[in-house]
């Protein structure tokens, strides 16, 4: 079983075209260029599954100097972690998708609504793979929250969320895929960004 | 209303001697059923109908009339109804269509004006009359058949309410009254209720409704209602679609749907989705007691459905009795081994009719158990007249002690013993959840009855107050409060806000954001702008002197460049408050039911699945209470990953406030309070923004 960090498994999002934010992985600053701030600052572990909950997210970083305040305190607290920079996306419509590798039915993959909402509405539907355009709408349609997507005062780009699905079920077996959360996905009027992401594969 | 349904003297303008005239079915009908009054016939042919003599006018009767019954073409009524009227008639049905329910809004307005001159009532028109048991009383056009018994159907349709009768006369249902209400010109279910609420003879009130008229006296009315009377309302118009026909149907609106659920639990009140489930509904509540308690038993020789009944009882929020205890000293030692004595009691598939006996005698003996639902799964040992017997037995030694519900599942045997339990009356089902649906419909209405009566009403202080903010705005001819002015309001009624000043220029500015406390927010102050943000009206988290001053400059100058005309009143200052749970207090004065209150979370998410709940304003804390609980997101409030528990009573008590308000103030059109910022326990909420609209104005 490989356990991908936060790193390489948007990597591997983007090598199947899936919008991520610009981030690199570094040691100090210095090896930071062209990066635009704000950024936050996380711990890039396989291990460490709730990093804010452990104090493994900066967020809201403005400047250089900000920056390297940050790193120096997460090199303190994590020593034998990497550390991943990465720029601060706009905030947009939280939502979430996964695959998972049922031992019953196979691989399924998931679409909710996300941010508090996932724990109490359980808002969320699946299909199992390989699935078609018609069921990534399908899937969206079933959310009571996938009314957002129709007729409400903000646009929001479903087709990018359908996309999303579309390659997240192709990836499925390709990657022998075990377990993704991509979690939240923020949907934008145009486009999506994949701001969180885990994937354990075989 | 007691003439309408008792009348002593009865007179059918329209009568028939042709069998198929809707004229000669009503009176065929009273004739056949027995009426005990005075019957007179009026036809302007005169002569004579089933031996009784017919009249050329009503004014040739020598004699009082309690009720008229009207079954002309639409053009005679109105001079037939003046007749009537100048007779003293106390009641008349029309029963002839053509009115507003075809947009001949003109003539049905002439007709009840008349009538009122004259202090007459009007049932009607569009409708197919009236039945009433103990006055044996039929005079419909509908099938001659009712069975008497408990149950007042009041209907808006005309054919389904026909339909119903038939229908109640197969499934052995008896009824205490049916009446159509049609058009409603003047005779609506407020009046009808007024009628039910002192007659024995009925228990349960059985609604159809497309849309009301005046929602706040139906609602007065239902109020008014002892606890111990169900109301089993079919509401139609849940769809956008069924909304659409029922409005064009009946010339009335279908009124707000989710205001309408939210007014039942309010009033204890039951709303069946079709009318199977009314009719079984009605049917169970019209034959039991209110129970004692709470705690049901489920007795069952299957696990299976036993199970799906315990889900059932979740869904419909009837509680299973689940002390030990209790369970083991009732009946641990008749079930075998491989069976539970916990609930659901499963007697196992063996069980004969003798061992179900035993279990229930146990079961309703028992001062700890209140009420009993009985399942039987066919099985190779299952004797149909054992098990009718058993059941019949049982039913009539327990009936008016607790209540019994039984469901039976299976092929042809167990169909033919539920037919022929049926016939003897007995409350069973082949369906678990239709078993379980009339046991928590019963105890909707017994929690409604145990509640204490809570203050609803309260007085607000400078009441003067509010009026002269309200006039002043009317004086400028504003439709919308300017924010200060909503936030005196806010301050009036109790409900917290931030501390705020409105500055009228930069010193100004900077004393008050000193005053109040670092960081503020700034918003322009004006009628002209309403989207303040677009017009860069808005200052968010400033910290220091320096920032207020370059914000204020800021903002006014924006505000002109967006609108050069901008009346501008100043900038309000005011404390920028920590994020706390977003949530959402509105009222309304809804267009049929009146002044309203709704609650629910922020956010856009919230908005789009409509997670929302509605009351019928004012409120009191209890049901304030229920309206939070009611909402799904409701365990954000409670605290979840590992959050802590909020200020629900700081939030009731906005509601509270705000219900108060809106149904005392009856000029304030709207108010929203978005976002009410919600803290932890006993930290507060706050009222970040609010809008109050005023009616009648833009």
């Amino acid at each position: 079983m490989r356990e991908l960090d936060e790193a390489q498994s948007k990597e591997l999002l983007k090598k199947y075209g899936i919008p991520v934010p610009e981030f690199v992985v570094v040691d100090n600053v210095e090896s930071i260029k062209n990066i635009e701030y704000p950024v936050a600052v996380k711990v890039c572990s396989p291990h460490i599954t709730h990093k804010t909950d452990v104090g493994g997210v900066i967020l809201h970083i403005g400047n250089e100097k900000e920056l390297n305040n940050a790193l120096n305190r997460m090199k303190k607290k994590f020593p034998n972690e990497r550390i991943l920079v990465e720029k601060m996306e706009e905030h947009g419509v939280e939502m979430i998708a996964g695959v998972i590798k049922d031992d019953f039915f196979g691989h399924v993959v998931m679409a909710g609504m996300g941010g508090i909402f996932t724990e109490v509405y359980e808002d969320i539907s699946f299909r199992k793979i390989p699935i078609t355009r018609e069921d990534a709408e399908e899937m969206i349609f079933e959310l009571k929250g996938g009314k957002i997507f129709e007729k409400f005062r903000i646009k929001l780009d479903k087709e990018a969320f359908i996309d999303l699905l579309m390659k997240i079920s192709d990836m499925a077996l390709k990657e022998k895929i075990l377990q993704m959360d991509l979690n939240p996905v923020f949907v934008y009027e145009n486009g999506i960004k994949v701001v969180d992401a885990k994937v354990i594969a075989e | 209303m007691k003439s309408l349904f008792e009348p002593e003297s009865i007179a059918v303008i329209g009568a028939s001697s042709n069998p198929n005239k809707i004229g000669y079915k009503i009176l065929d009908n009273i004739i056949s059923s027995g009426y005990k009054g005075k019957i007179y016939p009026v036809n302007n042919k005169g002569g004579e109908i089933r031996d009784l003599k017919v009249y050329k006018d009503i004014e040739e009767i020598d004699d009082t009339v309690d009720l008229s019954i009207i079954a002309i073409p639409a053009k005679f009524v109105y001079d037939a109804v003046k007749k009537c009227a100048e007779k003293g008639v106390k009641n008349c049905i029309i029963i002839s269509s053509g009115f507003s329910e075809v947009g001949n809004r003109k003539e049905e307005e002439r007709i009840v004006e008349v009538a009122r001159k004259y202090g007459m009532r009007i049932l009607g028109p569009n409708v197919f009359g009236i039945y009433v048991a103990k006055s044996n009383l039929n005079a419909t056009f509908g099938p001659k058949n009712v069975h008497p018994g408990h149950i007042a159907i009041i209907t808006q349709s005309g054919a389904l309410g026909i339909a119903m009768i038939g229908k109640s006369a197969i499934d052995h249902i008896g009824l205490s009254a049916v009446v159509s209400v049609g058009n409603k010109a003047d005779i609506d279910e407020a009046d009808l209720l007024e009628y039910f609420r002192n007659d024995e003879n009925t228990k349960v009130i059985l609604m159809y409704i497309e849309g009301f008229k005046d929602g706040e006296r139906f609602i007065r009315a239902l109020k008014k209602l002892p606890p111990e009377k169900h109301v089993v309302v079919i509401k139609a118009g849940r769809s956008k679609h069924g909304a659409m026909a029922a409005a064009s149907h009946t010339g009335s609106l279908a009124g707000s749907d989710k205001v309408f659920d939210g007014i039942a639990r309010q009033l204890g009140i039951i709303r069946a989705e079709n009318i199977r489930d009314a009719f079984n509904l009605s049917r169970f509540l019209s034959e039991i007691n209110m129970p004692d308690g709470e705690d049901i038993v489920i007795i069952t020789n299957g696990g299976g459905i036993g199970v799906l009944c315990a889900d059932a009882c979740e869904k419909y929020d009837v509680k299973i009795l689940d002390n030990y205890d209790v369970l083991r000293n009732a009946f641990g030692d008749i079930i075998p081994s491989f069976g539970s004595w916990k609930n659901p009691v499963d007697l196992t598939g063996q069980a004969t009719a003798e061992d179900y006996r035993k279990a229930l005698e146990r079961a309703l003996d028992n001062s700890n158990i209140h009420g009993v639902i009985a399942l039987y799964c066919e099985t190779a040992i299952f004797n149909q007249n054992d098990m009718v017997n058993l059941i019949k037995e049982m039913n009539e030694k327990y009936k008016n002690k607790k209540p019994i519900v039984f469901s039976l599942f299976g092929g042809e045997k167990i169909d033919k013993a539920i037919e022929e339990l049926k016939k003897g009356g007995i409350k069973v089902f082949d369906e678990v959840y239709d078993a379980v649906a009339v046991m928590g419909a019963m105890y909707r209405r017994y929690r409604y009855a145990k509640e204490e009566i809570e203050k609803e009403e309260l007085e607000i202080d400078s009441e003067k107050e509010i009026g002269e903010i309200i006039r002043n705005a009317r004086k400028e001819n504003r439709g919308v409060l300017l924010p200060h002015e909503a936030k005196r309001i806010m301050e009036i009624i109790g409900v917290s806000i931030p501390d705020y000043r409105i500055a009228k220029n930069i010193e100004e500015a900077v004393l008050y954001a000193e005053e109040i406390g670092y960081p503020v927010v700034m918003k322009i102050i004006s009628e002209d702008i309403i989207h303040k943000t677009d017009a860069g009206g808005v200052a968010l988290n400033l910290e220091n002197r320096a920032e207020v001053i370059n914000a204020y400059q800021a903002i006014i100058r924006n505000a002109k460049a967006y609108y050069p005309d901008a009346r501008i009143r100043g900038v309000e200052i005011s404390k920028m408050v920590p994020k706390g749970v977003e949530t959402i207090v509105g009222a309304t004065q809804e267009p049929t039911f009146g002044p309203t209150v709704m609650f629910g979370l922020g956010g856009i998410y919230v908005e789009a699945i409509k997670d929302v709940s509605f009351r019928a304003a004012p409120v009191s804390v209890r049901e304030a209470k229920s309206m939070i609980n009611e909402i799904s997101s409701s365990s954000i409030l409670y605290g979840i990953r590992g959050e802590k528990r909020r200020d629900i009573e700081a939030i009731v008590n906005v509601i509270v406030n705000v219900s108060n308000l809106i149904a005392r103030v009856r000029e304030i059109k709207d108010i929203e309070i978005n976002p009410l910022m919600v803290y932890e326990s006993n930290k507060g909420v706050k009222a970040v923004d609010v809008r109050i609209l005023l009616r009648g104005l833009k």
